[in-house]
C-alpha cells in the first residue's frame, strides 16, 4: 500500500495557496484552497455551502455573466473551459488588472457530471505592482488608497454629470411639453394631449431614476463612523414617521427593545427605512397586517436581524435579482422604482455583513441581516477635494 | 429706467432661461428680468463696467438668480466675486440649480449663498418654487436701505 493512501487529501488541497475551489454541478463550493480564501477576502467557513454565483455577486465582481457562460458551455460540451475577464480586482491580495478562470469538469465512473473544479489565475501585474512587490506591504496599501481615490474622483464627476447635465434636457422636455399643453392643449386632438401628457410623465419619471442611481452612488461613498447604534429607537421612529404618513392603517409592530450594534447610524438608519418601508408598503392588501424587527442569536454565527412581514411576499426563484437596481417584484400595485434593496446590500456591505430574504408568495417576507464586526473589509472614506471643480 | 427691481438671472441653457422666465411670467412677476448668459457678464453688469459701462453699479438688482453650471467661469466662482467686491456685496443671491450634491448646498452657503434652490424636472413644481421665491424675496425680503432700495 502507498503511504500517500493515508493522506487526508482535503487537507493537502485546501491548504495550498493555488486559487481553487471544488463546485457541485449546481455550482454550490464545496471546498476551496487558502489561496481561494485570500483572493476573496473571506473566512473558508463563509464560503463553503454558498453557490459561487451569488457570492460573486454580493462581492460585486463585473461581468458575471461571462462567467454563467462558462458554466453553460461546460454543460454542454463536458469539456473543461477557460475565459479571462479584464480589470477585475477580486479580493483583498492585489490590484491584479486581469484573471483567467479555468473550469474543469470531473465526471465519475457512470459519466455524470460529479463536481468542477475553478481556478482563478492572476493574470498581467500591472507595473506599479512591481513596485509594491518591492515596497513591501506598506506601498501595496498607499497604491491602493490611491487608486480607491482615483475611483472616487470618478465616480465624484459621474455623480454631478448625473446631477446636473443629465437632468437639464428633461426639465427641457417636461418643461415645454407643459407649456404646450397650457397654451396649445386645445389645438390638439384625440389622443394628442395624452401623449404629450406620457412625454412630460416619462420625462420626470426618469428624473426619478437619476436621483435613485445618485443614491446609490452616494451611498456606496459616504464616510463612515462606526459608533454604538440603537437599531430598536430607528426602527421605533421609522415605523412612527409611516404611520403619521398613513394614519388610517392598522398595522400590528412588534420591535424587539434594546438592538444595540456597531455602525454609521446614518446608513443604518437608511437601511431600516428601506426594508421597514417595503414591509409597510407590501402589507396593504392585508386586513391584519404584522411587522416586526428583531434579532436571532444562533451559536458561534454572528447575531442575524431581521424584519418581518405578513405581506404579499414574493417567489423566491427570483430572490437573486432582488438586490439589483431598479428589478421590480411587483407591478403597478406598489408605488416605487426598485432601489430600496440595492442601496440596503450596499450599506450591509459596507459595514462588512451581508443580506438575504426569505419568502413565501402571498405569504410574507423576512430580510436577515448580518454586520460583521471585522472592520477590514472597510474602504478609506472618500475624499471631497474642494478644489478640483469650477 | 428704474433699475432697481431687476432681477438678475444668470443662466447659460437657453431652454432653462425661456422657463424660468415663464415660470416667473405665470406668477405675475413683472419685475425686469437682465439676462446673463456668462458669469462674467454678470459682474460686468453688477460693477458696471464692459457692455454695461456707465451703470451705476449701487443700483443693485433686488435679486440675483444664479446657476451653478456655467462656462469658463463657474457660478461659485462668481458667487465668491460678488462677495469680495465691496460695491455689490450685499446683493441677496439664490442658487437656482439642477444639482443637490450636498457638496455644492454646502459650497454654496459657505461662499455666502442666501438660498439654495433646486430646479425641479416637473414644470408645474418650478412653477410653484418660482412663485414661493417671488413671494419672498421679491415682496417680504427686507433688504438694507441705500444698497438696493
Amino acid at each position: 500500500m502507498s503511504p500517500a493512501r493515508d493522506l487526508d487529501w482535503r487537507d493537502v488541497f485546501e491548504q495550498s495557496s493555488a486559487r481553487s475551489a471544488v463546485l457541485l454541478p449546481d455550482l454550490t463550493i464545496v471546498s476551496v484552497t487558502d489561496g481561494f480564501a485570500r483572493c476573496f477576502g473571506l473566512p473558508r467557513s463563509s464560503v463553503l455551502g454558498r453557490p459561487l454565483l451569488d457570492l460573486l455577486e454580493e462581492l460585486e465582481v463585473p461581468q458575471l455573466d461571462v462567467w454563467r457562460a462558462s458554466f453553460e458551455r461546460i454543460r454542454l460540451t463536458r469539456a473543461g473551459d477557460r475565459f479571462e475577464v479584464a480589470s477585475c480586482a477580486i479580493g483583498t491580495d492585489g490590484g491584479h488588472s486581469a484573471l483567467g478562470v479555468v473550469n474543469t469538469p470531473i465526471f465519475d465512473g457512470g459519466g455524470n457530471l460529479s463536481c468542477i473544479r475553478h481556478d482563478l489565475e492572476m493574470l498581467a501585474t500591472s507595473p506599479s505592482d512591481e513596485q509594491v512587490a518591492s515596497g513591501g506591504q506598506g506601498a501595496r496599501v498607499a497604491l491602493l488608497e490611491e487608486r480607491v481615490e482615483e475611483l472616487n474622483r470618478e465616480l465624484e464627476s459621474f455623480a454631478h454629470s448625473v446631477s446636473h447635465d443629465l437632468r437639464a434636457p428633461l426639465r427641457a422636455m417636461d418643461g415645454f411639453g407643459r407649456l404646450l399643453l397650457a397654451d396649445y392643449g386645445d389645438k390638439l386632438e384625440g389622443e394628442g394631449r395624452e401623449f404629450l401628457e406620457q412625454v412630460c410623465t416619462g420625462a420626470v419619471r426618469m428624473s426619478g431614476l437619476l436621483d435613485d442611481l445618485l443614491t446609490l452612488s452616494r451611498i456606496g461613498r459616504a464616510s463612515m463612523r462606526h459608533v454604538d447604534v440603537d437599531l430598536s429607537g430607528i426602527a421605533r421612529r421609522v415605523v412612527d414617521d409611516l404611520v403619521r404618513k398613513e394614519p388610517g392603517r392598522s398595522v400590528a409592530v412588534d420591535i424587539a427593545p434594546n438592538v444595540h450594534v456597531i455602525g454609521d447610524p446614518r446608513l443604518l438608519t437608511t437601511a431600516l427605512e428601506q426594508l421597514l418601508g417595503n414591509a409597510w408598503k407590501f402589507t396593504r392588501p392585508r386586513a391584519e397586517a404584522r411587522i416586526a424587527f428583531g434579532v436571532e442569536l444562533t451559536g458561534a454565527d454572528p447575531p442575524s436581524y431581521f424584519v418581518r412581514d405578513n405581506g404579499t411576499g414574493f417567489d423566491m426563484k427570483y430572490a437573486g435579482k432582488l438586490f439589483n437596481p431598479f428589478q421590480r417584484m411587483h407591478g403597478a400595485d406598489f408605488e416605487g422604482r426598485g432601489v430600496g434593496l440595492a442601496v440596503v446590500r450596499r450599506i450591509i456591505t459596507r459595514h462588512g455583513g451581508r443580506v438575504w430574504p426569505e419568502a413565501t408568495r402571498d405569504q410574507g417576507a423576512t430580510f436577515r441581516f448580518t454586520l460583521a464586526a471585522s472592520r477590514s473589509l472597510e474602504l478609506p472614506a472618500p475624499r471631497v477635494d474642494a478644489s478640483d471643480r469650477s | 429706467m428704474d433699475r432697481r427691481n431687476v432681477i438678475l438671472l444668470v443662466e447659460d441653457n437657453k431652454d432653462d432661461e425661456i422657463l424660468t422666465l415663464r415660470a416667473l411670467k405665470k406668477n405675475q412677476i413683472v419685475n425686469e428680468v437682465v439676462v446673463a448668459r456668462t458669469a462674467e457678464d454678470a459682474l460686468d453688469y453688477l460693477l458696471g463696467q464692459g457692455a454695461y459701462q456707465g451703470r451705476d453699479p449701487a443700483l443693485l438688482p433686488q435679486l440675483m438668480l444664479l446657476d451653478l453650471n456655467l462656462p469658463r467661469m463657474g457660478g461659485l466662482d462668481l458667487l465668491r466675486r460678488v462677495r469680495e467686491e465691496h460695491q455689490i456685496r450685499l446683493l441677496p443671491v439664490v442658487v437656482l440649480t439642477s444639482s443637490k450634491e450636498e457638496e455644492d448646498i454646502v459650497r454654496s452657503y459657505s461662499l455666502g449663498a442666501n438660498a439654495y434652490v433646486r430646479k425641479p424636472v416637473d414644470f408645474n413644481q418650478f412653477i410653484e418654487a418660482v412663485k414661493t421665491l417671488g413671494l419672498f424675496w421679491l415682496l417680504l425680503n427686507e433688504v438694507p436701505h441705500g444698497q438696493a432700495r
